[in-house]
């Protein structure tokens, strides 16, 4: 059953416009002061518990193919101890955020929506409105907040141990001189390029938790609904951080620049 | 206290209620009955604001819910109190947080107050000393038992029940209407009980409002319903199919 690109185009837009208004919404529930500290660090423990192992591998491992492959090639041309800065500046920019935001898409996005799914198909949202809670603030805010303070983090986690494993890759296994390198990295690593990382992971977080709950909050009644909730909440916020990403790197870069 | 004006929702073109109009009074007891899939959840969802009309009026405790936004009608739902139909427990809180949910909340009870009002919501509901388990430990019949606690622990002023008594054995649906009729007498709250089960109808209701084809198609005292001449409402009562309908 193929939808008419019209129909498609239309929905996709309809779907935009409840985003931005759930946004508003959480915005001003967040300046109401409905945000309950208690359950901030709730949600902020268990996405950092949840998605600890998953940042760390493929963190590390993309350290390591990174540094291998950079240096096989700058191996032929004798510029060994540029390695570790082309690691650096990769992972802290484009890699380190992206990956993260797609890990923890998968991990945590989709445990979101399909928890709030649950709540919706079982009639606990309806509940919660009859409780006197806004699901706004009761579910999205908790959880979009300890997204948007944790994703920073666990990028800057993915990125120290990226660059740590390619150290010990390099200085240790392919016999690149340790100190060289190490200076190379600092230099031409810049201060633009981690505060990129960070503000990129912000935005990641903001898109992964509004996305996934959106999906959880509107999934459809029965059965097969909290399945495609999730499925969808793991898809939507993948392709969202990837083409969130090509603009955000246009943009920072312009205002970095021009801010130094 | 409970006034429904026109009435209309569609869902997908097809207007699953179209025109429904009924005042019901302070202190009422009300049965909604109507063959499943007519609209009695929907109209009781309409009735409580959590979902729109797409036309008419609704005024609940002198309150037009078209008028409100979520949050208003977040402050008139706190004076009510809803039963779900599969009680809707919150799957994560324990029985005690989801009945101490609401004042908690409205943190005008203090601690210890609001431990008392929740031991004296499950004794009412013949559950004493289950506070510490977790909805998935309870059974059917014990879960709508909590949620009847939920419902009522906060001195709602109208309790709304959707389908009280479906898929309990009759013994439990037994208890749970005893419960609602106790409940009724003792807050002396309006009561309005979505349900096809006549048992409930007989030992709850002071009115009856039977929905049929989008509308209120009977009302009366229960003893008028029940003797009643009309085709339809008499082939619900009596729970017996058209026989026109049965085609192999
Ligand atoms: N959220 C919804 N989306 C689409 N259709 C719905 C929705 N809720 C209810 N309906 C439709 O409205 C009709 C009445 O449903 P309901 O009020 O649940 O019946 P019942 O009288 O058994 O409680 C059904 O045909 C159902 O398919
Ligand atoms: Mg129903």
């Amino acid at each position: 059953m193929q939808m008419p690109m019209r129909q498609r185009f239309h929905d996709a837009l309809e779907a935009l416009g409840e985003l931005a208004m759930l946004l508003a919404e959480a915005v001003r529930a967040l300046a109401r002061g409905r945000l309950s500290v208690q359950d901030l660090a709730y949600q902020f423990y268990f996405l950092g518990a949840r998605s600890q192992a998953v940042v760390l591998i493929t963190g590390a491992f993309t350290g390591l193919v990174l540094c291998a492959q950079t240096f096989f090639q700058f191996h032929k041309v004798k510029m060994d101890t540029a390695t570790l800065a082309v690691v650096s500046v990769s992972m802290s920019s484009e890699l380190g955020p992206v990956l993260t935001a797609l890990m923890v898409a998968g991990r945590v996005g989709a445990a979101m929506a399909a928890e709030l799914g649950t709540m919706r198909v079982t009639e606990q949202i309806d509940a919660l409105r009859t409780l006197g809670a806004h699901p706004v603030d009761y579910l999205l805010l908790p959880r979009l907040a300890a997204t948007v303070l944790a994703m920073p983090l666990l990028t800057a986690e993915s990125v120290g141990i990226g660059i740590g494993a390619a150290y010990a890759l390099g200085v240790g296994l392919l016999g690149i001189d340790g100190a060289y390198a190490w200076a190379n990295m600092i230099r031409y690593t810049g201060l633009n390029e981690l505060v990129m990382g960070q503000i990129k992971g912000v935005v990641f977080g903001l898109i992964i938790a509004l996305i996934s709950c959106y999906k959880g909050l509107q999934c459809p009644l029965g059965a097969e609904g909290v399945g495609r909730a999730t499925t969808e909440a793991v898809v939507w916020s993948s392709i969202a951080v990837l083409i969130g990403n090509f603009f955000l790197t246009l943009l920072l870069t312009r205002l970095l620049e021009g801010l130094s | 206290m409970i006034e429904a004006r026109e009435i209309v929702r569609r869902f997908d073109g097809h207007a699953v209620l179209n025109g429904v109009d009924f005042r019901i009074a302070e202190g009422e007891a009300a049965a909604i009955i109507g063959r499943s899939g007519c609209g009695k959840s929907v109209l009781l969802r309409i009735l409580i604001g959590l979902l729109p009309a797409d036309s008419g009026r609704v005024v609940v405790l002198g309150q037009d819910l078209g008028a409100l936004d979520e949050r208003g009608l977040l402050e008139i739902r706190q004076q009510c109190g809803m039963l779900f139909q599969a009680a809707a427990l919150f799957d994560s809180l324990t029985v005690e947080e989801n009945i101490g949910f609401l004042l908690r909340r409205q943190g005008r009870c203090s601690r210890a107050e609001v431990d008392r009002r929740v031991a004296e919501a499950l004794d009412l509901v013949g559950l004493p000393g289950i506070q510490a388990k977790k909805p998935a430990e309870l059974s059917g019949g014990m879960r709508k038992r909590v949620g009847l606690a939920r419902a009522i622990v906060h001195r709602p002023r109208i309790v709304f029940y959707d389908e009280p008594t479906t898929g309990l054995d009759p013994v439990s649906a037994d208890s749970i209407d005893r419960l609602i009729e106790q409940v009724c007498a003792k807050l002396r709250a309006t009561t309005v009980v979505v349900t096809h089960d006549m048992r409930t109808v007989r030992r709850i209701a002071q009115r009856v409002l039977m929905l049929h084809e989008g509308r209120v198609y009977a009302s009366g005292a229960p003893r008028e319903i029940f003797a009643s001449a009309d085709p339809v409402v008499r082939r619900f009562v009596d729970g017996v199919s058209d026989p026109r309908e049965v085609t192999l």
